[in-house]
C-alpha cells in the first residue's frame, strides 16, 4: 500500500477515526488497533513476509527479556549475539546471498576457475533493514542496560511494526518510540493539523519533484552514451532530487501520519543540500540511518578517539557498511567508499563539527562563501549519486568519464517535460530556503490567517493534481 | 477533536462535494448519461464502443468485426462490407491505444456471448499494441467494466480520479455552460468516423486536407526496427484470440499498421505472428514501403488515411494485383 495510493487515503482516516473513538482513548486499545492496522498494512505488500515480521519481532522479544534476566556477561553477549545473528542472516539470505554468491563466483572466474553456486530465487521482503535494524537498536540498547525490556508483547510488536516507519524508516530507537507507545496519547489539535500539512508537503515531493524527475533520469541513464556531459550533468542534478523529494517525502508522510496517532518519530532529513560540508550533509541526510551507524558501530569500534589510523579505519567501516546497507551491488560500496574519501579529511583535521548551526543564521540570503560552500558541497554530493543510480560500477565510471567532457559546456538536451521539472525544483529550493529553521517545508504556525494557509494547502494540492507524474514506486523500498 | 474533524470535513468535504457535482453535470468522459455519438470529443472510446454495441446488438445483428487502435479510422467498414459475404453486419470495434490485451477481451466477450464473428480484421500497431498486458488506469485507455470483469464502481472512480485535475475541472466546468463545437463524430450504427460514414464514401484529396495541421517531423533515414515485443503473456494472449477465432471459423485478417514513423515490427514477432495466425492471414504494412513513404498518405504521425485504409482492403482481399504494397 503506498503512501501516495488511494487505498491508503481510504486505510488512513478508517484507523484515525477508529483510534481516537472506538477506543475511548484506551492505551492498551489504542495500541492493539494500531498494532492489527500495521500488520494489516504490511500484508497488503506481501502477506508471505509477515511470518519472517513476526519471528524477528518474537526472537528479539524474547532474546530481550534474556540479556536483562541474564547473570553474567557472558550469557549476556551470548544472548546479544543470538539475536544479532539470527536478524542479519536472514538479512544477509534475503539481500546479499545472490550478490556475495555471483562476486565469489566471478572472482574465481577471473583466476581460472569455474565456478557455479547457484542463485535463490527470493523476493527481498520489504522493510527487512528497517526493522531489523529497530530491533538490533532494541536489544544492544538492552546489553548497555540503556533500557529496561518491553515484557508486553503487544506493546513492542508495535514498537517493531509501527506502520508508517516499517517499510522505509525512519529507524527509530527503543529509547525514543517505546515510551511514547507506553504512555497515555491525547489528541493534540496542532500537532495533528501539522501533520497533515507533513503529509501534504510529502506528498508534493514525492509526486511532483520525484516521480517528475524519475521519467527524466530513466531517459537521460538509459541512453547516457550518446549524451553530451552537460545533460549527464543536468541527469544527477535531477537524480539529486529525485532521490530526495522520494526519501525525504516518504519520511515526511511517515512524520506526519504518526502524529495524526500522537506519536513523534524521529526526523530523517534537516535540508540536507544547503549544507556546507559532507559531515554537515551526513548530520541532515538520513539522520536515522547515520546516527544508528554512529551509536552502534563507529562508537563501539572506538570512534575517532582511539588515534589517526583507527579513525581512519572507523570512517572507512562506517561508510562502506552504510553503503553496503543500501544494497548488493558494487556501486553502492563504491558510493559508499566515495562519501568516506570525503569525509576523512574534515575528519582529520577536525572540521568535521565546523558547520553545526543553521546556514545563514539570522539571514535570509547567504553570503558568497556559503553559497560556494552549498555548491561545492551539492556537486561532491550529485557526483556520489552517480554511483547510487547505475546500474553497474563500470557504468557509473563511465557515466562520470563522459560527464567531464568538453561536450559539459554545452547547453544540454532541452525536453518539454524538464521546464516543468526545473520550476518545480526551484520552487522546493525556495521554499525550503525560507522554512530551514523549521521541521519540514510546510510548518505555517507562524501564520495565523487561515484564509493564506488554507489557499496555500489547495494551491499545493492544484499542483499535485495537475502536475504529479504517473506513479512511480518508493526508491528506498528496493533498499 | 470536534474542531479539527469540523474543519477537515469542511476542508476537503465541500469541495468534494463541487466536485461530484461538476462531475455528474458535466459528465466529462460521457459515461454517466446518454451521449450523442455523432458528436466527438476525446473521450473514452473503449467505453462508447462497447455501449454502442450493446445498444444495437438485438437489432444489427453484427457478426464482422474490426478490433484495434483509433488507427482503424482509417478502415471504413462499409467499403469492407462490399469485400465480406452477403448478410455481413460490420462493426468498428475501437479503443484508443488499444493493445492485445483489449482485442482479447471483446473477442472473449463477444465470445462468451455466442456472438457469432465470422469476419474480423485485427490491427495491431507497433509498439503500442504491445505496450502493457495490465489494463492501463487513464480515462482515455480505461476499459468498459462489461469487458474487464471489474465493477462500474470500480470504473468510475478510475475515471473521477482522472478527472481531477484543475484543467481538467475548469474545461469540465465551462462546457456546462459553453458547450464546445465538434468537428467530427461517429457512425451510430457501425461506429465509423463519421467523415466516412456514407457508403459512397471516397477518400479526401490531399489539398482539401484540414483537419490534423500536425507538423510532420523528420522520418530516420533508415528504417528501423523494433524491438523485440511479444513476450510470453502477449503470446499467451494471441494464442487465446486465435482460439477463438478458430472455433468459430473466422475469415479472419491480421494487419501490423503502417505508421508514418516507418518503425518495422521485429522478424521475431512477426514469425511469432504468423505461426499463431498461419502465414495467409498476417499482413505486415509497417517498415518502409509505398503506403507509409508519402507523408499525405497520413492524417497525422499516428493515423494513416483512408486512402491507405482503402489499398489495405484493397490488398488484402487480393481484389487487384497490390501485392507490391508489403
Amino acid at each position: 500500500m503506498l503512501f501516495n495510493s488511494l487505498n491508503f487515503a481510504i486505510f488512513l482516516p478508517i484507523v484515525f477515526i477508529l483510534y481516537w473513538f472506538a477506543t475511548k482513548g484506551n492505551l492498551k486499545l489504542q495500541n492493539i488497533l494500531l498494532l492489527v492496522s500495521s500488520y494489516f498494512f504490511y500484508a497488503c505488500w506481501d502477506w508471505r513476509f509477515m511470518f519472517l515480521l513476526i519471528f524477528s519481532t518474537l526472537l528479539d522479544y524474547f532474546t530481550g527479556i534474556k540479556i536483562h534476566e541474564a547473570t553474567n556477561k557472558r550469557n549476556k553477549l551470548f544472548w546479544l549475539w543470538l539475536s544479532i545473528g539470527v536478524n542479519l542472516g536472514f538479512l544477509g539470505v534475503f539481500k546479499y546471498y545472490n550478490f556475495f554468491a555471483a562476486s565469489f563466483a566471478d572472482g574465481l572466474s577471473l583466476l581460472g576457475f569455474k565456478a557455479n553456486f547457484g542463485t535463490l530465487q527470493v523476493i527481498l521482503p520489504v522493510g527487512i533493514s528497517f526493522y531489523t535494524f529497530h530491533g538490533l537498536s532494541y536489544v544492544i540498547d538492552l546489553y548497555k542496560n540503556r533500557i529496561k525490556p518491553e515484557r508486553n508483547f503487544i506493546d513492542y510488536s508495535l514498537f517493531v511494526s509501527f506502520f508508517p516507519l516499517l517499510v522505509a524508516g525512519p529507524i527509530e530507537r527503543a529509547t525514543h518510540l517505546l515510551p511514547q507507545i507506553l504512555k497515555k496519547r491525547e489528541f493534540d489539535y496542532s500537532k495533528a493539523v501539522d501533520g497533515l500539512r507533513q503529509i501534504l508537503w510529502g506528498l508534493f515531493k514525492k509526486i511532483v519533484i520525484a516521480d517528475n524527475c524519475a521519467t527524466l533520469v530513466n531517459q537521460i541513464f538509459g541512453s547516457y552514451e550518446t549524451q553530451s556531459g552537460s545533460t549527464l550533468l543536468l541527469g544527477a542534478v535531477l537524480f539529486a532530487f529525485q532521490i530526495y523529494g522520494d526519501f525525504s517525502g516518504y519520511s515526511d508522510i511517515a512524520l506526519g501520519t504518526a502524529r495524526l496517532f500522537g506519536i513523534e518519530l524521529l526526523r530523517n532529513f534537516a535540508f540536507p543540500y544547503f549544507s556546507r560540508d559532507i559531515a554537515e550533509f551526513w548530520r541532515r541526510w538520513h539522520i536515522s540511518l547515520t546516527t544508528w551507524f554512529r551509536d552502534y558501530l563507529y562508537i563501539p569500534l572506538g570512534g575517532s578517539r582511539g588515534g589517526k589510523w583507527q579513525a581512519i579505519r572507523n570512517t572507512f567501516i562506517i561508510f562502506i557498511v552504510s553503503g553496503f546497507w543500501h544494497g548488493a551491488n558494487w556501486t553502492f560500496l563504491a558510493w559508499g567508499t566515495f562519501h568516506a574519501f570525503l569525509f576523512l579529511p574534515l575528519l582529520l583535521l577536525q572540521k568535521n563539527r565546523k558547520n553545526t548551526n543553521s546556514v545563514a543564521d539570522g539571514r535570509l540570503f547567504p553570503n558568497m562563501k556559503e553559497v560556494m560552500q552549498i555548491t561545492s558541497t551539492f556537486l561532491l554530493v550529485v557526483v556520489g549519486w552517480i554511483f547510487f543510480r547505475a546500474e553497474t560500477f563500470g557504468k557509473a565510471l563511465d557515466y562520470i568519464g563522459k560527464l567531464f567532457d568538453k561536450s559539459l559546456l554545452t547547453i544540454p538536451t532541452y525536453s518539454v517535460g524538464q521546464s516543468k521539472t526545473i520550476f518545480f525544483i526551484v520552487l522546493l529550493i525556495l521554499i525550503e530556503w525560507l522554512q530551514r529553521n523549521k521541521k519540514h517545508g510546510l510548518e505555517l504556525s507562524s501564520i495565523n490567517n487561515h484564509f493564506i494557509k488554507w489557499s496555500i494547502y489547495y494551491a499545493l494540492i492544484a499542483v499535485i493534481l495537475e502536475f504529479g507524474a504517473n506513479s512511480q514506486s518508493f526508491i528506498y523500498f528496493q533498499f | 477533536m470536534k474542531s479539527f474533524i469540523r474543519k477537515l470535513v469542511c476542508f476537503i468535504g465541500i469541495p468534494f462535494i463541487l466536485l461530484v457535482g461538476i462531475y455528474v453535470i458535466s459528465d466529462p468522459f460521457k459515461t454517466i448519461k446518454s451521449f450523442n455519438l455523432s458528436e466527438f470529443s476525446i473521450v473514452n472510446r473503449d467505453f462508447l464502443s462497447t455501449e454502442l454495441y450493446l445498444k444495437n446488438e438485438q437489432t444489427q445483428k453484427y457478426n464482422s468485426f474490426i478490433f484495434g487502435s483509433s488507427r482503424g479510422c482509417g478502415l471504413n467498414t462499409y467499403k469492407w462490407k462490399s469485400y465480406l459475404p452477403k448478410g455481413s453486419n460490420q462493426f468498428l470495434f475501437q479503443a484508443w491505444s488499444e493493445t492485445v490485451t483489449g482485442i482479447y477481451q471483446k473477442v472473449s466477450y463477444l465470445d462468451n456471448k455466442g456472438v457469432p464473428i465470422k469476419n474480423a480484421i485485427i490491427l495491431l500497431d507497433i509498439p503500442s499494441s504491445f505496450g502493457e498486458t495490465q489494463e492501463p488506469k487513464t480515462a482515455l485507455g480505461l476499459k468498459h467494466y462489461k469487458l474487464s470483469g471489474k465493477s462500474k464502481l470500480y470504473f468510475q472512480t478510475i475515471l473521477f480520479y482522472s478527472y481531477l485535475k484543475p484543467s481538467e475541472i475548469f474545461k469540465s466546468t465551462k462546457e456546462i455552460f459553453i458547450k464546445p463545437n465538434y468537428e467530427i463524430g461517429f457512425d451510430t450504427i457501425s461506429n465509423d468516423w463519421n467523415k466516412s460514414n456514407k457508403e459512397n464514401w471516397e477518400y479526401e484529396p490531399k489539398q482539401d486536407k484540414t483537419l490534423n495541421k500536425t507538423k510532420f517531423g523528420k522520418r530516420p533515414d533508415h528504417e528501423v526496427i523494433s524491438k523485440e515485443l511479444i513476450n510470453l503473456e502477449f503470446e499467451s494472449l494471441l494464442k487465446k484470440i486465435e482460439f477463438i477465432l478458430q472455433k468459430q471459423r473466422t475469415n479472419y485478417k491480421i494487419i501490423i499498421t503502417p505508421a508514418y514513423d516507418q518503425l518495422r515490427i521485429n522478424k521475431n514477432d512477426l514469425s511469432t505472428l504468423k505461426e499463431i495466425f498461419g502465414k495467409q492471414n498476417v499482413y505486415d504494412y509497417s517498415g518502409k514501403n509505398i503506403l507509409t513513404e508519402d507523408k499525405y498518405n497520413f492524417m497525422d504521425i499516428n493515423h494513416f488515411d483512408a486512402i491507405v485504409g482503402w489499398k489495405i482492403l484493397e490488398n488484402i482481399y487480393e481484389r487487384n494485383d497490390s501485392k507490391h504494397l508489403q
